[in-house]
């Protein structure tokens, strides 16, 4: 069967199935909880500022639910969208499916550079840009490496992204050995180990609206994302612009990714398995790929984050969930193309 | 709608000149083959025709038949409408379904954010199945055969509706049936009046055509009638090689027969 | 069919990009349990706080102030939700054998890194939530979901006694509160009205360790300032280290050779691990604390002495007591420890227990404090 492309229809019913596994994990996720809401509660609390209904309900419930879970529930969808598909394009603009945020060093780059602004002492704004440039110039160092060298291949770019990576960790080493153990040490932990904890309504309305113009860039762009992964040549004689195109892509994944980080700390694993399971299942034309991405991505950190906030003893981070999850399942879907190969 | 090249020369970062003074053109339904040596810059001259490298000298223009002309420095996306171009076969990661490739041709014509409509898959079908390769179309390219995967690269170059098609040695690391399904490829190309331009290294492929040819040697570009340039003392400076060149009459057809290499001032 | 599937996600997010907006409207404030006595509390940020007058269920997310909020109310019945440190400090020590309840207050609702569970405080029922003045989102959040929450910090005496009137008012015990105020200024006044004769006198040279790894206590500003009126020469200030979690190089030690050093009860080690010299890669026979045998371990009893909190005062006390013996030998700090839990903390307590405060068995081997 890998020989072979999914067809339109398994498209759209994977789609479409994924879709209603988002819709119905949200509507979960919002009623679960150690504080206790009947769920017929949840669903009139969440609709009451539409159409008002009679109060059934108490002040503290709904102050639960607009408080702590629906800005919880919005980000994680917000930033698995985001992860995932600013680690598909990456993979395409790089013709690499072995390209995440993470390999990169986008996500590394941005913690330390919010690291410095939260270091700085600098406001929430500081505290984003911060972000957004630090992953910039990780992910342009990144690339630039190999171009130096004069080597551009794919094991160059993973070396290189290793080199990044050595540098930025030392960076956030220093950064961390200055910070104040009782205030500023904690915040930049939690950045490197994600968490959604903090999040509030302004975060999400500072990097909501950039997360979401960027995936929608992305929808539009991404039937001519496919152009670029071919030779540079093809894609010359096939494209209106296809250098500032690349641009414009690395740009905008690292703006997703950026964002993402500022609200939820560094998250791994999303941008690489996320990707790579959508690929498995609708095959390699983003088309196809972005939007499955998009709705298995937000899936997959709700469903995480969910998880991390409903069990019964402290919250574990982010990452080291994506991580215990995300590592042996790409490793399954690594031995699984091999066999299907074979 | 033809293409003329006129006194080209290119030359890698201000060292000597890989080749210079080529000039020529190229007229619907013709099919220029350029011969020459290895790294003698035969696929640099096809980069610089299609724009992707910028020649030291001389220009690339594309002249419509009323006379219009379009530049390929100032013009270049009447370059990539009307261009059809086909790499060298490559170890590239295209993981794409056949459908899904072969459309990416009409990339050209449509607008930045839209993607292929109901039109478009129809044509790409009707020249799959034309190309009897529809049954492979939901197939991932990597898994082709080297001679489908050479037929999905030149679907996609049609599918294109293109003028002027640029193939950059589309026989190579094919078998020989294969070889010679690519060639009758050409032809067909030709003959649907389309401007054909490739590099080869098979002297037997440029006199089937029969077309013209255009020669790299010695940092020069001889340019003529096949039939009258390729000669067998030609092919004796061309590849080291003594080569005869046979007439078979009861095909209308000369070919080529290596003999044995020059013994002195062996290249390999 | 492929056009409306984008559209559906278009239209997805628009309905999240909109619930964004409408949530932020969607608050109701009106208060149904209005038959509540109310009070108003100012915290530490001047934030005006509505509180029940009668907290039943308070959460102590900094540390030390569960031992305040103890120490205020004389019993730990209040207390609904802990630091996990705060019950470390409680587990094996002293106040175990004084009070089982402290043992079963939750210490899943607060995070080892201040974090709060805000959902179990909801569910939990917690009234009222003391934060360190700097949590200020985590207040916010947990104030709109019906969790009122009081910032308090003691970086200085000044806040540290501010903020003990703060939670006396919160729990409305402020007339202990201030009782605990004066026997501070108490504490304080007494030493320093000696302070003619300790600067004439000859000033041991002290070394203050939080742990084994050689990170500095004491530099904090109510240590430095104990061991300043107290008559200690503390050549390793806090002003050449920046910031509370480094550590400094043994050589630094050799190079100050110390009269005496100090161990907090921040880290298991007992003088005789130094006297033994069974810390790794770290050899004190040449220091002459450890060959004068003066190295002790620090008091500890509802908390760490040698954190901010109710027993600074005592500390304050024993460190002067400690340093120049000679000045202020009238001070019994035996004694008048015993006086002070008896009064604000409602304990008689034995020889025993003053054994396990004073850390008389890991002390054996030291020369001994004037013991009166």
């Amino acid at each position: 069967m890998i020989n072979s492309n999914p067809t339109n229809r398994s498209y759209h019913l994977v789609l479409a199935l994924f879709t209603i596994l988002l819709l119905m994990m949200t509507v979960v996720s919002i009623s679960v909880g150690r504080f206790i809401i009947a769920p017929m509660d949840v669903v009139k609390i969440l609709i009451n500022p539409l159409v008002p209904l009679e109060q059934t309900w108490s002040d503290q419930a709904a102050s639960v639910i607009y408080t702590l879970r629906l800005p919880r529930v919005i980000a994680a969808i917000l930033i698995g969208a985001a992860l995932a598909i600013s680690g598909a394009s990456y993979q395409s603009v790089f013709k690499n499916p072995l390209v995440s945020p993470d390999m990169l060093g986008v996500s590394s780059g941005a913690c330390v550079g919010a690291a410095l602004a939260i270091l700085c002492g600098l406001s929430q704004v500081g505290v984003q840009v911060g972000a957004f440039v630090g992953g910039l110039l990780a992910v342009f160092t990144a690339v630039m490496i190999p171009r130096l060298i004069g080597k551009n291949t794919i094991v160059m770019l993973v070396l290189s992204g290793i080199i990044v990576g050595g540098l930025t960790g030392s960076l956030l080493g220093i950064i961390k050995y200055l910070a104040d153990a009782d205030t500023e040490l904690p915040a930049i932990t939690y950045w490197q180990m994600g968490s959604l904890v903090s999040v509030v309504w302004t975060n999400i309305f500072y990097s909501g609206i950039p997360i979401v113009l960027g995936i929608l860039f992305m929808l539009l762009i991404r039937w001519r994302m496919n152009i670029l992964t071919l030779s540079e040549e093809e894609a010359h004689m096939l494209g209106k612009n296809t250098g500032w195109l690349r641009y414009a892509i690395i740009v905008c994944a690292t703006i997703l990714t950026a964002c993402s980080v500022c609200i939820s700390g560094t998250i791994g694993w999303i941008g690489l398995v996320i990707p790579h399971f959508s690929r498995m299942l609708v095959g390699p034309n983003n088309q196809r790929l972005l939007p499955v991405a998009i709705v298995l991505g937000a899936s997959f950190l709700l469903g995480i984050d969910t998880l991390s906030r409903a069990s019964m003893s402290a919250e574990i981070p982010l990452s080291i969930l994506t991580g215990i999850i995300g590592a042996p399942f790409y490793f399954y879907l690594l031995l699984r193309q091999r066999m299907a190969l074979q | 709608m033809k293409l003329v090249a006129e006194n080209l020369s290119y030359a890698y970062d201000g060292g000597e000149a890989l080749w210079s003074n080529v000039s020529f053109e190229v007229n619907p339904g013709d099919i220029f083959s350029i011969m020459g040596a290895n790294g003698c810059g035969k696929s640099t001259l096809i980069r610089c025709l299609i724009g992707f490298l910028k020649p030291h000298t001389g220009s690339v223009r594309l002249v419509e038949d009323d006379g219009t002309t379009y530049d390929v420095l100032t013009n270049p996306n009447e370059f990539t409408q009307n261009i059809g171009y086909v790499p060298q076969m490559q170890n590239t990661a295209n993981i794409f379904s056949v459908r899904d490739y072969v459309v990416m041709g009409r990339a050209p014509h449509m607008g930045l954010f839209r993607k292929p409509s109901e039109k478009d898959y129809a044509l790409t079908d009707e020249i799959l199945k034309e190309m009897h390769i529809y049954e492979l179309k939901d197939r991932f390219f990597n898994t082709l055969s080297g001679g489908q995967q050479r037929q999905a690269v030149i679907a996609r170059a049609i599918v294109q509706e293109p003028k002027i098609v640029i193939l950059d040695e589309p026989a190579n690391h094919l078998d020989y049936g294969n070889q010679y399904r690519v060639v009758e490829m050409i032809q067909k190309l030709a003959e649907r009046g389309i401007a054909v331009i490739l590099t080869t290294h098979a002297p037997d492929h440029a006199l089937h055509f029969n077309k013209t040819v255009g020669i790299m040697i010695k940092h020069k570009f001889i340019v003529g009638k096949a039939d009258e340039v390729i000669t067998e003392k030609l092919l004796m400076d061309l590849y080291n090689m003594h080569v005869r060149i046979i007439e078979l009459p009861e095909m209308n057809r000369k070919i080529c027969v290596a003999e044995h290499s020059r013994k002195e001032g062996c290249c390999l | 069919m492929q056009l409306s599937n984008k559209k559906f996600l278009v239209a997805g997010l628009a309905v999240l990009t909109a619930l964004t907006f409408t949530a932020c409207g969607g608050k109701e404030s009106t208060n149904k349990q209005a038959k509540v006595e109310k009070q108003i509390v100012v915290d530490i940020k001047g934030n005006k706080v509505e509180v029940p007058k009668q907290i039943k269920k308070l959460a102590v997310v900094p540390i030390p102030w569960a031992s305040v909020v103890y120490a205020l109310d004389g019993n730990s019945q209040r207390l609904a939700a802990i630091h996990p440190g705060a019950r470390a400090a409680y587990t094996g020590k002293f106040l175990e054998k004084k009070d089982k309840h402290y043992g079963t207050i939750d210490i899943k609702m607060i995070n080892q890194n201040f974090s709060v569970n805000m959902e179990s405080m909801a569910a939990a029922g917690i009234e009222a939530c003391l934060l360190w003045q700097y949590q200020e989102s985590d207040a916010k959040k947990l104030q709109d979901i019906g969790v009122k929450s009081v910032l308090i910090y003691n970086d200085n005496v000044e806040n540290l006694k501010k903020s003990f009137m703060i939670v006396g008012k919160l729990i409305d015990k402020e007339a202990k509160a201030k009782k605990l105020c004066d026997y501070y200024d108490n504490a304080y006044n007494s030493i320093v009205a000696r302070k003619d004769e300790v600067a004439k006198a000859k000033k041991p040279t002290i070394l203050f360790l939080r742990n084994a790894q050689l990170r500095l206590q004491g530099n904090d500003n109510f240590m430095h300032q104990a061991l300043e009126i107290g008559g200690a020469y503390n050549p390793i200030d806090q002003s050449a280290l920046d910031s509370n979690n480094k550590s400094i190089p043994m050589e630094e030690i050799y190079k100050i050779n110390p009269d005496i050093i100090f161990l907090s009860n921040f880290d298991k080690f007992v003088p005789d691990d130094l006297y033994n010299n069974k810390l790794p890669a770290q050899d004190w026979s040449s220091i002459k604390a450890v060959k004068n045998k003066r190295v002790y371990k620090v008091p500890m009893g509802i908390y760490r002495w040698d954190a901010p909190g109710v027993e600074t005062p005592l500390m304050m006390r024993w460190i002067a007591h400690t340093m120049q013996p000679e000045i202020f030998k009238d001070v019994d700090i035996r004694k008048e420890t015993k006086a002070f839990y008896k009064e604000f903390l409602n304990m008689e307590l034995t020889d025993e227990d003053m054994a396990q405060i004073f850390a008389d068995e890991a002390n054996k081997n030291s020369v001994p404090l004037d013991k009166k």
